[in-house]
């Protein structure tokens, strides 16, 4: 191995890290981020920690909280119907923001302002009233059922579309469009729209223009906002408490229910333990599988 | 210059600090005594009716905050630092909470209780509200035919249609499903609970809303999506006068379930705490309250202070007639984190 002197007389292990190497450690940069790392570390990590380690400590070391919940049925079928809703709530989020996302960049600034507002607005709106605002829509004599059947008449019978999972996923969808709206419009509006012009110009139709073209380039925006509104998506329990029927049962309204109801704060730990190695692994496979499909490890 | 100003600012920092501290020692003079309870317009009532009032009397300022919890007594407890002086809880968290030693002894010298129930005092607490776990329907939507009488009624599904609701919890929807299969209120407790189960997997499939919060219920029999389901007696009290609906309470194997007051175990002003819980006792005020918010009393005297009228609305006078079940706190509070585990294995099965 070959050791290379740098310009300020500093030693690099090989000429391809010199440039590393060459620039000297500026003290003044680190300042930037302790003022955001000493907060999180005493307001979040500090709690997380203390919080997380009674799932294992109840008098003593113990594993109990842990095996009960892989051992009980119900909590696995719990764990899985978690899953099931924020993977489903995703995906539809993602399909239905990416359009307008699109939209965004092609109209004027006014109708791009108004928009904005429109998709700004019921985000800062509380998600209780939000629940409950579905609820009088939804319900069985609800404003979409009686304009289904009375004033356009395409049912006979009203369609239960609350207090399942199909209201579960509408509320949910909801509540993250407004989020993977913005993720995606500001990464998309910065893709140079003259590359499209170029691959037109080469020959390729437009589907295929945005096929070759675009949707890589807009990719990091759909990794992004999948990844935030999957997040999201597992932390839910208002929305599949006020939405769903017996089966929409979720970890965090598990979690709820332990911290408020039974105050059984190991267990309580222990379900949110669980909940958040489930997010760190699925943000893991989510990278690993993205990293070959492209090539590139991204994160 | 620059000197000057320090200086003068060192001086002004100084001058803010003893007028604080000054400011810190009027505030001590005050004898004051924090009320921690439910919020909302239950709490409106009790700053009324008992917090001005004692305020008036006794000199003593009343704090009142809202959001009680006993995940949050609890945490008060073991961190030393205790905010509270007098609690709001729901009946069960007294057992519960004595088995964490979260509680302090009552002061019986100084809160007068005789005409108290037995059943409603213990060392660690004393019952002040009580509420009715009972049927509620919508007569105009169940007509005269299908009004339910009892919880047998609202099992018949058959013999009595329309769409239930009921609340997707196994606190006192196991007591129903038991009573909807011929247990009698007073051999309730302990509770069969397969046996209730086995109650409930006859309606599972066809109760229409499974609710999770209790102000959904109102709105739900208001509109007609469902005919029938549990609720509190508050709640429809509440609906009936706002909005003039049909919707009419079944005190028949009711449940009674009673809001107590406890001092939280190191509370810093424990003596004004008995104080409060003496005056909110008293029959007077306790009637007031009925008659303003239909929250039934504790003691005895107040009920004998309300017309037929009055009474007609409370808890408390329809378990005195023997229509209703008193909610066992002790068995709840030992058997409720496994009840949950079940329900929940129940519901998802």
């Amino acid at each position: 191995m070959s050791y290379v002197a740098a310009d300020n007389g500093a030693i690099a292990p090989t000429p391809l890290e010199l440039g590393r190497a060459r620039r000297p450690f500026r003290f003044s940069a680190i300042w930037l981020v302790i003022p955001g790392v000493a907060f999180l570390t005493v307001a979040f990590v500090l709690p997380l920690v203390a919080l997380l380690s009674q799932s294992v400590y109840d008098d003593g070391f113990t594993l109990e909280h842990f095996e009960r919940i892989l051992t009980t049925q119900s909590y696995l079928t719990v764990i899985w119907t978690s899953l099931k809703i924020a993977v489903a709530s995703t995906a539809i989020t993602i399909v239905l923001a990416y359009p307008i996302s699109c939209y965004l960049m092609r109209v004027g600034p006014t109708t791009r302002s108004l928009m904005m507002a429109l998709i700004i607005i019921p985000f800062w709106t509380n998600i209780l009233v939000r629940c409950y605002a579905w609820i009088v829509i939804l319900q069985k004599r609800g404003l979409a059922n009686r304009f289904l059947t009375d004033q356009i008449g395409v049912i006979d019978q009203p369609i239960n579309m609350v207090y399942n999972l199909p209201g579960v996923l509408i509320g949910m969808t909801h509540y993250l469009l407004p989020p993977a709206i913005l993720i995606l419009y500001s990464i998309n509006h910065n893709i140079d729209m003259r590359l499209i012009g170029a691959a037109r110009s080469l020959g390729a139709n437009p589907p295929r223009a945005f096929r070759h073209v675009f949707l890589p380039l807009s990719m990091p925006g759909v990794r992004a906002a999948t990844l935030l509104v999957m997040i999201l998506s597992l932390g839910f329990f208002v929305t599949p408490a006020l939405l769903g029927g017996l089966s929409e049962n979720t970890l965090a309204m598990l979690i709820n229910v332990q911290f408020s109801e039974t105050v059984n704060w190991n267990f309580g730990a222990a379900l949110a333990t669980i909940l958040l190695l489930m997010t760190l692994i699925g943000i893991g496979v989510y990278y690993q599988a993205l990293s070959k499909t492209t090539g590139v490890r991204q994160l | 210059m620059t000197t000057m100003s320090k200086r003068s600012l060192g001086g002004l920092l100084a001058a803010t600090m003893c007028a604080s501290l000054l400011g810190g020692s009027v505030a001590f003079a005050q004898e004051t005594v924090v009320f921690a309870g439910w919020g909302g317009s239950i709490q409106a009532s009790q700053r009324k009716i008992y917090f001005d009032a004692f305020e008036k009397e006794t000199g003593i300022k009343v704090i009142d905050v809202p959001d009680v919890s006993l995940a949050k007594i609890k945490a008060m407890v073991e961190s030393g630092d205790v905010q509270w002086d007098v609690t709001q809880a729901l009946g069960m968290w007294i057992p519960l909470g004595a088995a964490d030693n979260l509680w302090e002894k009552l002061d019986y010298s100084v809160i007068k209780a005789d005409h108290v129930p037995q059943e409603f005092r213990s060392d660690n607490g004393i019952g002040n509200s009580a509420y009715g776990q009972v049927l509620a329907y919508n007569s105009e939507a169940t007509g005269e035919e299908s009004a339910p009488t009892n919880w047998a009624d609202f099992w018949n599904i058959e013999g009595k249609p329309g769409p239930r609701g009921l609340q997707d919890a196994p606190r006192y929807t196991l007591e129903f499903a038991l009573m909807a299969d011929g247990v009698a209120p007073k051999d309730l407790y302990p509770l069969d609970v397969e046996r209730a189960l086995a109650s409930l997997d006859k309606i599972r499939d066809k109760v229409f809303v499974w609710w999770k919060q209790f102000p959904q219920v109102p709105i739900l029999l208001a509109s007609g999506e469902i005919d029938m389901s549990n609720t509190s007696h508050t709640r429809i009290r509440d609906i009936v006068a706002g909005e003039k609906v049909p919707l009419e309470v079944v005190w028949n194997q009711g449940l009674i379930t009673v809001d107590w007051l406890g001092v939280p175990r190191g509370a810093k002003n424990s003596a004004n705490a008995m104080k409060l819980i003496d005056f909110m006792t008293r029959a007077d005020l306790q009637a007031t309250l009925a008659r303003e918010t239909g929250i039934g009393p504790t003691n005895g005297e107040a009920i004998t202070m309300l017309t037929p009228e009055e009474r007609e609305g409370l808890p408390s006078y329809h378990y005195q007639q023997g229509e209703m079940a008193l909610f066992s706190n002790d068995w709840w509070a030992e058997n409720n984190d496994k009840m949950i585990e079940q329900w929940d294995a129940w519901k998802l099965k």
